[in-house]
C-alpha cells in the first residue's frame, strides 16, 4: 500500500502527514468499527452494572440506576446518530456516482507531480510515515513490551522492569545497531531513578519477589 | 491588615529559601506525572514540621503551586497533564507541541500562571473573606448543578461529538462509584476485589488515561512527538501571543476566580470552563484543539486564577477544592491553624503572610519559565523509541509509589489500554476523567439536597441559581447542535 506526504500549503515548513484515499477509508472503517464494538461493550457494561445495582440498598442504587438508564438512553441516541450520518453519506454517494464526470486528467496529473515533490520534501525532513500494517506491528509489540514487563516488575522490581523498557523499546523501535546506547541509557535511568526515588525523595520503588533493596 | 508588617515577616532568609526549595521541588513532583502536589506535600511533611508555621506553609503553599505549572509542561510536551488541573492545556498544548510551537506554549504557559496567579491573589487577598461569605449561601442542590454544568460544557467542546463527550463523562462518574457508598457506607461495584473499596485510584486512573495510552499512540509512529522535527517560536513569542488576548485572558480569570471560590469544584473545572467558554467566542472555533494558543491560554489563566480561590475555601470553610488542598489543609490543621471563616483575623499574619509570598512564587514561575523551557521543550524532539520507556517508566513508578501496591500498576496499564481505545474509538478521556473527579461531590450533593426536600426533586430548581445553571447547561449541550443549523439559516437567509 502507497502512503503519501502533504506539505501544508500556508507553511512549507510544516510537514503534515496524510493517507492515500484507500488508506483513509481502511481507517475509517477500522474506527467505525472500533467505535461500534465500543459502544457495544460500553451498552453492556452499563446494562451489567444496573443488574450489579439491583441488590444494594435503596440510597446505593439510586444514582447507578439513574445514570445508567441516562447513560444507556446516551448511547441509543449515538447509535440512531451514526446511523442517520450513514444514510446521509450513502445518499451522498449515490449522487456523486449519478453524475458520470470525472476531474479532468491533466488535473490528476498535476496533482500527482504535486504529491511526489511533498513526499520527498518531507523525506528530506526525516519524516517516516508507516504503512498502517506496521503501525499495527509497532501498537502490538508495545502491548506486549507493557505486558511482559508487568511480569518483571512483579518478579524483579524496577531494577529489572527499567532497563528492560528501554532496551525491548530501543531494539524493537529504534536502529539494532545502537543497541548499546539503549542499554546505557537504560542502565543510567535505573540508576537515576533508583538514586532520585529512594534516597532524594523518599518515595518507595517497586521491589519485586526476588530481592529487597535498601 | 499592616502590608508592611507582613511583607516583614515574608521577606526573611528562611521564607525565601523555602519558596525557592519548595518551588524546584514543586517543579520536580508536578513534572513527573503521577508525583503530582498530593504526594509531594505528602513525601516533604516531616521535614516542614520542624519549620514555623509560616515558613512550613510558605514551602508547601509554593510547592503546591509550581507544581501546577509543572504539570503544564508534562501536559504541553508529553500530553501527560501532572495532576487534573492540568487536563484543559492538553486540548491545545500538545497539538501545539505536536506542531512545532512547545517554546511558544511554554510561554503562554508560563505568563498565565504568572497573570492569573498574581490577578486572583491580589482580588482574594481584598476581598476573600466576603467570598467565602457568599460561597457559603450554595447549598447542595447548586453544587450538583455547578458539577452537572462543568460534565455538560467539558462534553460539549470536545470536537463536537456532545453525545460521546457525555458518554464518557458517565463512564467516569459509574468509576467514580466503585467502592464505599458516600452516604449509606455500602460497597459497590468492587466485585471482591480489596483494592477497589476505597474507590477508584485518581492519579492511577489519570496516570493510565493520560500517560501510558499516550505512550502507546507514539509507539505507533516513528521520528518524535514533535511531528515536525523541530522547533518553532520562543517563549517571547509564547509572552506576547499572551498579551494579544486581552479579553480572553479576562474571563477566564474572572471564571478561574468564581470556581475558586465554589467549595470542591477545583481547577479542573475552571481550566476546561474556560477553555469552553474561549472556544464559544471565538471567531474560529474550527482551529481549537489543533494548537490554538488561545485555548491554552484560557485554560492556563483560569486555572492560575482559580488556585488562590481554591485555597480560600480551603482555609476560610474547611472545604478543599481539590486533592492537594486537602493535603494542604491537614498540613495547615497539623500547624494549629484550624480552618473557618475566623482564621483571617486569628491567624492574619500566617494567612496574608502566605497569600505575599504567593505573589513572590509567580515570579519565581516566570523565572523557570523564561530559563528553562527552551530546554524543556527539546523533549519534544527525543526519538520515541526512548520517549515512550521514559513516559511508561515514570508514570508507573508514580502510580505504584502512591500506595505501594503493584495492583495500581496494573489497574494504570489498563486504565491507559481503556484510554488508547477510547480515542481509537472517537471517545475523548478527558470528561472521563473530569467524571472521575467531581462523581463523589455529585452523587453526595445529590442525596443531600434529597434529604433536605424529603425527597422532592423540586430543589434542583428551586432557587433563581439553579434555574441560571440549568439553562446554561442545556445551552451547552444543544448549542453545537444550534450553531451549525443557525449558519446554514443565515447561509439561506443572505442567498435570499
Amino acid at each position: 500500500m502507497i502512503t503519501k506526504l502533504v506539505l501544508n500549503v500556508d507553511d512549507p515548513k510544516k510537514v503534515i502527514r496524510h493517507s492515500t484515499k484507500k488508506l483513509e477509508e481502511e481507517m475509517t472503517n477500522f474506527f467505525k468499527k472500533t467505535e461500534t464494538i465500543f459502544k457495544l461493550c460500553l451498552l453492556a457494561l452499563f446494562l451489567f452494572l444496573m443488574w450489579a445495582a439491583r441488590t444494594y440498598p435503596k440510597n446505593s442504587r439510586l444514582f447507578p440506576e439513574i445514570l445508567g438508564a441516562i447513560t444507556v438512553l446516551f448511547i441509543i441516541i449515538s447509535f440512531i446518530q451514526d446511523f442517520i450520518s450513514l444514510r446521509g453519506k450513502k445518499e451522498k454517494e449515490g449522487v456523486k456516482e449519478s453524475s458520470p464526470e470525472a476531474p479532468p486528467s491533466d488535473i490528476v496529473e498535476e496533482k500527482m507531480r504535486w504529491m511526489k515533490e511533498v513526499e520527498e520534501k518531507a523525506e528530506d525532513a526525516g519524516f517516516e510515515v508507516l504503512e498502517s500494517g506496521l503501525r499495527r506491528k509497532r501498537l502490538l509489540e508495545s502491548i506486549v513490551i507493557i505486558l511482559v514487563s508487568l511480569g518483571i516488575g512483579y518478579l524483579g522490581g524496577f531494577l529489572l522492569t527499567v532497563p528492560f523498557y528501554f532496551i525491548a523499546f530501543g531494539i524493537l523501535h529504534g536502529q539494532k545497531k545502537k543497541a548499546i546506547k539503549y542499554i546505557i541509557i537504560g542502565l543510567a535511568v535505573t540508576a537515576v531513578t533508583y538514586l532520585s526515588f529512594t534516597k532524594l525523595m523518599g518515595v518507595p520503588l517497586l521491589q519485586g519477589l526476588w530481592w529487597e533493596l535498601d | 491588615m499592616d502590608i508592611y508588617y507582613i511583607l516583614s515577616l515574608v521577606l526573611t532568609w528562611q521564607n525565601l529559601l523555602a519558596l525557592v526549595i519548595g518551588g524546584f521541588a514543586g517543579l520536580v513532583v508536578g513534572i513527573l506525572p503521577g508525583i503530582g502536589p498530593s504526594a509531594g506535600m505528602a513525601l516533604s511533611f516531616p521535614i516542614v514540621m520542624s519549620m514555623n508555621p509560616l515558613t512550613g506553609l510558605i514551602f508547601m503553599g509554593t510547592m503546591y503551586r509550581v507544581s501546577n505549572y509543572g504539570g503544564s509542561i508534562t501536559a504541553i510536551m508529553l500530553n501527560t497533564p501532572g495532576d487534573a488541573s492540568n487536563a484543559a492545556t492538553i486540548l491545545d498544548g500538545f497539538p501545539m507541541c505536536e506542531n512545532g510551537q512547545s517554546n511558544v506554549a511554554l510561554g503562554i504557559s508560563a505568563t498565565g500562571a504568572v497573570v492569573g496567579g498574581i490577578f486572583g491573589l491580589i482580588i482574594l487577598i481584598f476581598f476573600s473573606p466576603l467570598l467565602a461569605e457568599f460561597a457559603l449561601r450554595f447549598g447542595p442542590a447548586e453544587y450538583l448543578l455547578v458539577a452537572v454544568f462543568a460534565l455538560s460544557i467539558i462534553s460539549a467542546v470536545i470536537k463536537g461529538a456532545t453525545i460521546k463527550g457525555l458518554i464518557s463523562a458517565s463512564l467516569g462518574l459509574m468509576f467514580a462509584m466503585v467502592g464505599y457508598d458516600v452516604i449509606a457506607g455500602h460497597l459497590r461495584f468492587t466485585f471482591g476485589m480489596d483494592f477497589l473499596e476505597d474507590g477508584v485510584p485518581f492519579i492511577q486512573a489519570l496516570v493510565g488515561f493520560f500517560a501510558i495510552s499516550q505512550a502507546l499512540a507514539l509507539s505507533e509512529t516513528t521520528l518524535s512527538i514533535s511531528k515536525v522535527g523541530k522547533l518553532a517560536g520562543s517563549f517571547w513569542t509564547g509572552l506576547i501571543t499572551y498579551f494579544k488576548h486581552p479579553m480572553v485572558v479576562l474571563r477566564s480569570t474572572v471564571l478561574g476566580l468564581w470556581f475558586g471560590v465554589l467549595p470542591a469544584v477545583g481547577q479542573s473545572t475552571a481550566g476546561l470552563v474556560a477553555y469552553a467558554d474561549a472556544l464559544k467566542c471565538s471567531k474560529h472555533p474550527e482551529t481549537f484543539g489543533k494548537g490554538e494558543p488561545v485555548g491554552v491560554i484560557a485554560s492556563e489563566t483560569a486555572t492560575n486564577s482559580c488556585m488562590p480561590g481554591d485555597l480560600v475555601c480551603t482555609i476560610a470553610l474547611g472545604i478543599p477544592g481539590s486533592v492537594g488542598a486537602a493535603v494542604f489543609l491537614s498540613i495547615m490543621i497539623a500547624f494549629g491553624i484550624i480552618p473557618g471563616p475566623l482564621v483571617f483575623t486569628e491567624k492574619a499574619d500566617v494567612i496574608y503572610g502566605l497569600f505575599f509570598a504567593l505573589i513572590l512564587t509567580q515570579i519565581f514561575i516566570f523565572i523557570i519559565g523564561f530559563t528553562l523551557a527552551r530546554y524543556l521543550a527539546r523533549i519534544s524532539l527525543i526519538p520515541n523509541e526512548i520517549i515512550v520507556p521514559a513516559v511508561i517508566v515514570v508514570s508507573l513508578l508514580g502510580s505504584y509509589a502512591i500506595r505501594n501496591m503493584i495492583l495500581d500498576v496494573f489497574l494504570s496499564v489498563a486504565f491507559g489500554f481503556l484510554g488508547f481505545i477510547m480515542k481509537k474509538a472517537g471517545f475523548n478521556p478527558i470528561p472521563l476523567i473530569l467524571g472521575l473527579v467531581l462523581g463523589e461531590m455529585v452523587e453526595r450533593n445529590f442525596h443531600r439536597a434529597l434529604m433536605i426536600t424529603g425527597g422532592s426533586y423540586a430543589i434542583f430548581y428551586h432557587s433563581i441559581v439553579c434555574k441560571i445553571l440549568i439553562v446554561l447547561t442545556i445551552l451547552s449541550l444543544i448549542g453545537p447542535f444550534l450553531t451549525p443549523m443557525y449558519r446554514r439559516a443565515t447561509q439561506l437567509v443572505r442567498r435570499g
